[in-house]
């Protein structure tokens, strides 16, 4: 019992040992905001942090409404990217012709600056119309009670923002795939030959699983690509989402509130981003993500 | 603190006795100065005292703590408690001198980008830069051709270690730490990934060069008719904590050759090795 | 993790680059351009056939007729993207090289700013577009242009600096011991090791670091409207002009491919100790 309890100090202990730096990182961030900003003394040049609380307390509903909106779209787009990205990845990995004739495009899709197509994946799906899925109430309806379920509501579809998102982070995934499917060693090559194994077969056996940890570790890039897609989205076309926000705080020169809106932009990422990475960590197997 | 005084006397009578590596009470335990439940004892009091000439081998199961001993004869490990030391200088004192002691890692170490020829310069290059060294580079140069020729990479010198195999590269690393003379070689299973054939004719070699330079080897094998072969002594560290179980005199006659292995007495000691060896499981 | 990664995409079953003869080379040649012009063919009839309305969905001919149509007024803009692209990249570049080698050469540093830097690396850094924006008109509205090269050493810096503290870092345990062995100072480990090793990734950094400054200097200017390729897209957009929007992308992808490229033929020449890859890392 005693051991037990002991292990866990110790596990605890070093747990906040690893977390230190990151502790102190933050500190460092917010002592040195706050420093400029009263060296600076302007609120228009750097807002302090009572400013920027103040301003975004005053807009605390819209806030909470906007980020649900934005992160059900990165749900979505990561949820798409991976799916397509396996998927494809499987393709065209497992058919030569198709990879040589498609290697031109990839290459370019893969290097052409993404942000230029978000307008096109707006008006494609204002033009053929978007799908929703379903609606459920946001988080918002509970927090504030002045609101409506009406308001609050939340929408989880393909439309033009989840995919865009689902666009730009699905080559990593799609990458590592192929690559790893690629990598099968020739022994279990020669294995297969030997029991006589269909292709399709040595995919379901073979490939698949020697691709798995690669596409696990892509991971990691397809969240951070699927909320920089969505983010990306809605500030250069949509006026949906949290993204958005940034850029009406602009319009409006109000500088407390886009400090507020950025920093609330980089906080969720973080915290969606660790959040997914210890999701996919949980469910593959032990070592796949580092 | 008794026990600091004591050790302190054996240092004392280390340098008289002109004692090349030395060993006093040395502990390794890795991960002690973290959390305590993961701490491994790697090895526990070693005394071994190596003789100038002398070769030395080590023996004992995977795991015991063979690279970790001579590691810290190297200078890369600290160890926990006890001091080693080299020509009766402690290896973590700045004192210590470099050039002295060459390496032979138990995988290849060869940078990629270098051809063999510049791999084997390498600490030439560095100990030169540092004013450990002060001979002319055409005298390593040449030196290097010879190490090329002696380990059977002669017209190898300009090509890259992806083009040789893995016993070609761990010859480059055997020349790389032959290349600056140093009077102590420390060698990991240098041997391992070597074929039969190629491996009695290193060895062949390694006592030849021995022999010539007078080095003092500390070697480490898991291959017990390979340590009888070459040693003057075998010592067998026991399994996980490393301890100094036994060690076994070999009274071959020198020079060796092909036929010692075929001797009575090599075949005698090569059979209380193992049955030594067969004790500790 | 990518950046060792996709050569295999263009590599025959059997992979031996060095094996392959020529008459594999001209098959898969003859095979992309076979692809693409399947796929161009492919569009234009599904355009024709669904009568398309070509205000949203253009056909090739539609959107080669445009840029045909627009290209004087993109060779004007593109100057402006190209050099906050460029001076961009270049800047991060540099700085993550020079940033990384203190860094790798002090593990106490690394440790303290490393969560900063992950960090960093991890959220939409592009979202500052806007507040970069509004600082630099403060500051000078006539030199709004000066946003889009922040934004392209913003966005850029960071994947390239971890990819070069990685690389520097990423010396196996043996070599790192044999620098030890012969005392080697942390100059000789850059000198003699470290600096090579790293180039594959820095490598690798440089090719996804050049599509990010294009996206920072083109979103810069998609957002603050100053003259450039991003804001004749903005425009475009505007109109909903999906053709010239096409259009658009097609040259900046040209270009971003064109720089792709030619940092993978370096690297393959200097980097002659291992494959190259021609997509990066992000
Ligand atoms: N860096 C390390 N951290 C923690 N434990 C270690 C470390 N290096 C080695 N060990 C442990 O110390 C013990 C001795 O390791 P060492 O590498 O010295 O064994 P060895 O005798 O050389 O084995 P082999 O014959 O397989 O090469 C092993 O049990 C190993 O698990
Ligand atoms: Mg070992």
């Amino acid at each position: 019992m005693s051991a037990l309890s002991e292990r866990r100090l110790a596990l605890a202990k070093r747990w906040i040992k690893r977390q230190f730096p990151t502790l102190v990182t933050g500190i460092l961030f917010i002592v040195l905001w706050e420093g400029i900003a009263r060296v600076i003394g302007n609120n228009r040049i750097v807002a302090d942090i009572g400013y920027t609380v103040s301003s975004l307390q005053a807009r605390a509903d819209t806030i909470v409404v906007r980020v649900s909106e934005t992160f059900s779209s990165v749900v979505v787009a990561f949820i798409l990217a991976v799916a397509l990205g396996v998927l494809l990845g499987v393709i065209i990995a497992e058919i030569y012709t198709l990879r040589q004739m498609t290697m031109p495009l990839i290459i370019f899709a893969y290097a052409v600056p993404h942000p230029v197509l978000a307008p096109m994946f707006i008006i494609w799906f204002l033009v053929g119309g978007s799908f929703t899925l379903f609606t459920f109430t946001g988080p918002s309806a509970y927090i504030f009670p002045a609101m409506t379920a009406a308001d609050a509501q939340i929408a989880i579809g393909i439309n033009g923002v989840s995919t865009f998102g689902a666009w730009v982070g699905f080559f990593p995934v799609f990458i590592s795939t192929i690559t790893g499917m690629n990598e099968l060693e020739e022994r279990y090559q020669h294995l297969g030959t030997v029991l006589g194994a269909s292709r399709w077969q040595m995919v379901k056996y073979f490939r698949f699983w020697r691709a798995l940890p690669n596409i696990a570790s892509s991971i990691k890039s397809t969240v951070q690509l699927s909320i920089v897609g969505v983010i990306v989205a809605e500030f250069i076309a949509s006026s949906s989402g949290i993204g958005y926000q940034i850029i009406l705080a602009w319009k409006t020169g109000d500088l407390g509130y886009m400090f507020g809106v950025v920093l609330v932009i980089m906080l969720v990422s973080y915290t969606f981003f660790q959040l997914a990475v210890w999701t996919v960590k949980y469910v593959t197997p032990p070592g796949s993500v580092t | 603190m008794n026990n600091k005084i004591e050790q302190q006397s054996r240092t004392d009578d280390t340098e008289s006795v002109d004692y090349t590596i030395s060993f006093d009470s040395v502990d390794k335990v890795y991960g002690a100065d973290t959390v305590a439940e993961e701490s491994v004892v790697a090895l526990e009091d070693i005394d071994l005292d190596v003789e100038r000439g002398e070769f030395v081998s080590v023996v004992g199961p995977s795991g015991c703590g063979k690279t970790t001993l001579l590691h810290m004869a190297a200078g890369i490990l600290d160890a926990t408690d006890g001091s080693v030391q080299i020509n009766g200088v402690d290896v973590q004192s700045p004192q210590h001198e470099r050039k002295e002691v060459g390496l032979v890692f138990q995988h290849p170490v060869a940078l990629e980008w270098r051809t063999v020829r510049k791999n084997i310069m390498l600490p030439v290059q560095i100990l030169t830069e540092n004013g450990a060294i002060d001979k002319d580079m055409s005298y390593y140069e040449d030196r290097a051709d010879e190490l090329l020729s002696l380990v059977g990479l002669e017209g190898f010198g300009d090509s890259y270690p992806n083009e040789l195999s893995g016993g070609m590269q761990q010859r480059v690393t055997i020349s790389q730490s032959l290349i600056y003379n140093p009077s102590v070689l420390l060698m990991d299973e240098p041997f391992g990934s070597l074929d039969a054939m190629t491996k009695d004719e290193l060895n062949l070699e390694l006592l030849r060069i021995w022999r010539e330079t007078e080095k003092t080897i500390l070697f480490i094998t898991h291959d017990l008719d390979e340590a009888v072969f070459l040693s003057d002594r075998v010592v067998v560290l026991s399994p996980r904590p490393g301890e100094v179980a036994d060690v076994i005199d070999i009274d071959l006659d020198r020079p060796r050759d092909e036929d010692t292995r075929g001797t009575t007495r090599f075949v005698e000691l090569s059979a209380e090795l193992h049955k030594h060896f067969k004790s500790l499981q | 993790m990518i950046g060792s990664a996709v050569r295999k995409l263009g590599d025959g079953i059997s992979g031996g680059g060095r094996f392959s003869i020529d008459s594999d080379r001209i098959t898969r040649w003859t095979l992309s351009a076979f692809g693409l012009v399947l796929l161009i063919a492919f569009w234009e009839a599904v355009t024709t056939v669904l009568s398309l309305n070509p205000k949203y969905f253009p056909g090739p001919m539609g959107v080669v007729t445009e840029l045909i149509r627009i290209w004087p007024a993109i060779v004007a803009a593109l100057p402006n993207t190209l050099s906050a692209a460029l001076v961009g990249y270049l800047l991060a570049l540099t700085l993550s090289i020079v940033i990384a080698i203190p860094l790798v050469a002090s593990d106490r540093l690394l440790n303290a700013l490393m969560p900063f830097i992950i960090g960093t690396n991890t959220v939409p850094r592009i979202a500052m577009t806007p507040l970069v924006i509004y600082w630099v008109s403060f500051y000078s509205v006539s030199m709004l242009y000066l946003a889009n090269y922040v934004m392209a050493v913003w966005v850029a810096f960071f994947p390239m600096l971890i990819a070069a503290i990685d690389g520097f870092r990423s010396i196996d345990e043996d070599t790192e011991n044999m620098l030890e062995v012969y005392g080697a100072t942390t100059w000789q480990e850059f000198k003699y090791v470290r600096f090579k090793n790293g180039l594959p990734f820095i490598f690798d950094g440089m090719k996804i670091g050049f599509v990010l400054a294009m996206i920072g200097a083109v979103v810069g200017e998609f957002v603050s409207g100053t003259f450039g390729i991003g804001s004749q897209a903005a425009s475009a957009i505007g109109r909903t002009s999906i053709a010239r929007a096409f259009a658009i992308v097609l040259v900046l992808g040209l270009i971003s491919t064109g720089v792709v490229l030619i940092v993978y033929l370096i690297e393959s020449k200097m980097i002659f100790w291992r494959e190259s890859s021609i997509m990066g890392a992000e």
